[in-house]
């Protein structure tokens, strides 16, 4: 992994479209702007982890529950 | 053409029917063609994909249960499934555990197919108000 230093309000640029910059820091925690374009979905890493757990989940299903539902 | 699912039986389709998924869903990056199929006069649907026979998802489209469900996301992430007409599904995971009832409905990564290309992808929506496990009848 590349480990880049950084002040606040200073910028990093990603493949010349995208940059994040640190916008300020708390304690430990870090605000950062990151600009890119709209088609780059950008998301704190945990949401992902998420919907990971929840998919491998949902192919555990019940399946004879919802054969013999009916509306 | 037949497909064989672990937990719906024997299937039959055509190759227009299979879907694309060409990043896959999350967590099954590498399964890449599914096929939709309804459940008969229920809102529910199955994703069934062909390359894992026992990897089926239940799928539920919200539109009559959840009308005020407004999924948004940039027109610029749907730009891999191809031209974007009217013709675009939007679906939910549900994860079904001991009774209906219980059920969740994942709201935060919907399935949106492009109806017309046969291309799909799971897309992540952030809004706060949006459940990973939603509980849908309580």
């Amino acid at each position: 992994m590349l480990a880049l230093t950084r002040k606040k309000g200073e910028t990093i640029v990603i493949n010349d479209d995208i940059e994040i910059t640190v916008l300020g820091t708390n304690g430990d925690q870090v605000k950062l702007g990151i600009s890119a374009p709209k088609n780059i979905p950008v998301f704190r890493k945990e949401i992902y982890e998420q919907i990971q757990a929840e998919n491998k989940e949902s192919v555990k299903n019940n399946f004879d529950l919802v054969k013999n539902y009916k509306k | 053409m037949v497909f064989e699912s672990k937990n719906l039986g024997t299937l039959e389709y055509n190759q227009e029917d299979v879907i694309n998924f060409s990043k896959g869903l999350l967590a099954f990056e590498d399964k890449k063609e599914f096929l939709v199929i309804r459940n008969e006069e229920t809102e529910f649907y199955y994703l069934q994909s062909l390359e894992d026979d026992n990897i089926t998802f239940i799928m539920i489209d919200l539109k009559e249960a959840m009308p005020n469900y407004n999924p948004e996301v940039e027109v610029e992430q749907l730009q891999d499934l191809g031209e974007v007409n009217h013709n675009l599904g939007v679906y939910n995971i549900c994860t079904v555990k001991d009774n209906l009832e219980e059920m969740t409905v994942n709201l935060v990564g919907p399935i949106v197919i492009n109806l017309d290309t046969k291309k799909g992808k799971q897309v992540i929506v952030s809004k706060d108000e949006y459940s990973i496990k939603h509980k849908l009848f309580s």
